[in-house]
């Protein structure tokens, strides 16, 4: 008889930690805080209750999110009777937060009929589309009670989403470092224990099911490239970047790059190519094609298929990552570049940024980035055989990267054509891409020699708790202090 | 090598916890009991004060730490008069007195006594003399349910309103009545059990079960494959620590 797989302890208690700090995260910051949480909920309201899908609905109109008739009368009587509006993003308000704020708002509440949680027009939200608010309204469903019941149902299934992202996140780091216990529960250590996620991921917002068909579709790519492309993997891949996509548009970055290990997949099933010239440029040139075309289609959508915008997209991709180089003119948009969301947005900012670390710390983390990134340098020079023998799933890796971070630019510069007040792009974006975050702290730790890298992994867990703690008692000052 | 794993954990863990979380958590905080009507966010604006239009707004919890009230005056045309301000319901009935001569913008502050319980009440402010003055008031998202209503007009405006507890509190001091707050307008099941529950985990059992599962994960690996071992080479005392 088969014997069961064992769930590996290491990755128990990795869960098991971030469902102690997601039921933290989850309870402590009050309702309709999140970036767009009324919105979101209002949408899966409008499923459950109203039985309308929004997504390309031309029978509802759009408002202001911030607008009263966006939601139904329902959230609007929790906006203000529980003092939800008031709260969101203000640093001089506080929660209600007495048994008697709670009578009060009951005595609203009890006048509301059915009619009152089916209204609302709906906002720029409703845009999005639909998966994440289709599945949500099961616990919604299931919760049923008072509209901070169905809410907190919808905060708890983005927790168990997040724990699914984190096993997966194992389970690619297995994939590339070859089962190495050690490298795998760093990796979904360091997912697990990072501050930004746990504060998006605790409300409500498509954001955390993305991420976890992102992992997923990463966990595929590499089994796609290491096992081949056997039908079902393939078709797991696709269905998983189709869903992603249904989640949400960034997703549409997966796109490429999971057709990129597919036809990697497929090319290495085929054998090694045969040495000599010749033979290398059959294979040489569908690649090529293909990043021309990538290339093509993300500089087309970025500049609205004004190609002459290309230049200025050039200018805008170069300036935000390094200084200008002669001659190059000021980039389209507000000044924003990679610290603001590679650094201050991605470690450092929380509920609706009005919670941040402060000053010293991010420039900490900022050195500890730095050394990082020499870190990984080093272990990728260390272990260059390694990689070497795995570099298919490092390529697929790296392409997913590179191309999803292209695409947000090329969706953030398409905005900024239009809208240059709104940079678009933020840290909470990246998110998509955390188990990348993830593998890339344990392969730079994995540079490092014997007990050394050990007592640095101990201390790097340690500074990693004390970040999550830090951004969690912010965010506790901030609401209760 | 997990010697070393905890040993570095515990390193940052313990000077963390001495020179982070514990001056965090211990550092004196001016503490807010209730905040029914905060500051404006985006378009602060004043409801009129003038002797004999009293300014009353309702479904103002006073909540039982609060010995102070505040709110802000605008005053253009000279010092404020005399202002009272009476807090009455549910058995509650107090009215304090703000002494005249208040400033332009400056807040207007009076000690109150402390409710015995959180009570619902009603607040009415009076002028006790000129000039007309104006109270700030919150006109945008920042507005609250408790507007103010003037000679029975609702103004549809908050005006910004605040009890206090008379001194400053460290976060240990209050993580009790924390706690307790943070089980309102929640689901009926996050009670104050199962909130501290999840605080000694989250401060005690997440650094250890997280070093516990970086060590366990050396022991599932096991000892990495020695290099050959060349008895006529002396090792560095780094190297045999390192290795």
């Amino acid at each position: 008889m088969r014997r069961p797989r064992r769930i590996p302890l290491p990755l128990l208690a990795v869960l098991g930690v971030l469902l102690v700090q997601g039921l933290a995260w989850t309870f402590a910051v009050p309702a309709m805080q999140g970036a767009d949480e009324s919105a979101h909920v209002s949408y899966v309201q409008k499923i459950a209750d109203a039985g309308v899908m929004p997504w390309r609905n031309p029978d509802l109109g759009w408002l202001e999110p911030s607008f009263p008739p966006s939601v139904s009368t329902e959230q609007y009587v929790a906006w203000v009777w529980a003092g939800l509006e008031p709260l969101r993003g203000n640093q001089a308000a506080r929660p209600l937060w007495t048994h008697e704020d709670e009578r009060i708002w009951e005595r609203e509440n009890a006048k509301l009929t059915e009619e009152h949680r089916r209204d609302g027009s709906g906002s720029r939200v409703f845009d999005n589309p639909p998966l994440y608010y289709l599945t949500a309204v099961v616990p919604y469903e299931i919760a049923g009670g008072t509209i901070f019941d169905r809410l907190y149902a919808l905060r708890l299934y983005n927790v168990a989403l997040l724990l699914v992202a984190v096993v997966l996140t194992w389970l690619l780091a297995g994939e590339l470092f070859g089962r190495r216990r050690e490298l795998q529960t760093l990796a979904a250590a360091a997912v697990a224990l990072h501050p930004v996620l746990l504060d998006v991921s605790t409300r409500v917002t498509p954001d955390v099911l993305l991420l976890t068909l992102a992992a997923g579709a990463l966990y595929l790519m590499t089994l796609v490239v290491k096992r081949g492309p056997s039908w079902r993997l393939v078709a797991g891949l696709l269905a998983v970047v189709a869903a992603a996509c249904f989640t949400q548009g960034r997703a549409l970055g997966l796109v490429a790059p999971a057709l990129f290990a597919i036809g990697l997949g497929w090319w290495r099933s085929r054998g090694s190519p045969r040495p000599g010239v010749l033979a290398r440029i059959p294979a040489v040139v569908p690649w090529a094609v293909g990043a021309l075309v990538v290339l093509v289609v993300l500089g087309a959508y970025a500049t609205r298929f004004d190609l002459g915008e290309l230049a200025g997209f050039w200018s805008y991709l170069w300036q935000f990552y390094l200084p200008p180089l002669p001659g190059m003119s000021e980039p389209i948009g507000v000044s924003w570049d990679v610290e603001n969301v590679y650094l201050n947005r991605f470690f450092g900012t929380f509920v609706q940024f009005e919670v941040a670390f402060p000053r010293d710390l991010l420039d900490a983390i900022r050195i500890a980035v730095w050394l990082g990134l020499a870190l990984l340098a080093v272990s990728a020079w260390r272990h260059r055989r390694t990689l070497w023998e795995r570099r298919d799933v490092v390529a697929v890796l790296l392409v997913a990267f590179v191309l999803s971070v292209l695409a947000l630019h090329a969706a953030a510069f398409r905005a900024l054509l239009v809208n240059p007040a709104d940079p678009v792009i933020t840290g909470r974006y990246l998110l998509m891409l955390i188990p990348l975050f993830g593998l890339a702290v344990a392969a730079a730790i994995a540079g490092l020699p014997g007990r050394v890298r050990a007592f640095t992994a101990g201390g790097l867990l340690g500074a990693m708790f004390l970040l999550q703690l830090s951004a969690f008692g912010l965010v506790v000052e901030r609401f209760y202090a | 090598m997990r010697r070393a794993a905890i040993a570095g954990a515990a390193i940052v863990l313990v000077l963390g916890f001495l020179f982070v979380v514990r001056p965090f958590v211990s550092e004196q905080r001016p503490t807010p009991a209730a905040i029914p009507s905060p500051a404006s966010i985006t378009k602060t604006d004043t409801v009129p004060l003038q002797r004999g239009h009293p300014v009353c707004f309702t479904d103002v919890v006073a909540e039982a730490h609060s010995e102070r009230i505040s709110f802000r005056v605008s005053t253009p045309f000279g010092p404020t008069p005399e202002l009272r301000v009476r807090l009455r319901g549910g058995g509650y009935d107090f009215t304090a007195t703000i002494p005249p001569g208040l400033l332009d913008g400056q807040a207007a502050e009076a000690a109150i006594p402390a409710p015995l319980v959180d009570v619902p009440v009603e607040v009415c402010i009076r002028s006790r003399g000129e000039p007309l003055i104006g109270l700030y008031a919150a006109d945008d998202r920042a507005r609250s349910r408790s507007t103010a209503i003037i000679d029975g007009e609702n103004t549809f405006k908050s005006v910004w309103f605040q009890f206090h507890e008379p001194r400053w509190h460290a976060m240990t001091e209050r993580l009790a009545l924390t706690i307790d707050r943070m089980t309102v307008f929640r689901p009926d099941y996050v009670g104050r059990v199962l909130l501290w529950i999840l605080a000694a985990l989250f401060v005690f059992g997440v650094p250890v079960a997280i070093v516990w599962a970086y060590v366990r994960a050396l022991r599932e690996d096991g000892p990495p494959a020695a290099p050959p071992l060349d008895v006529n080479r002396r090792r560095s005392r780094w190297r045999r620590f390192v290795d």
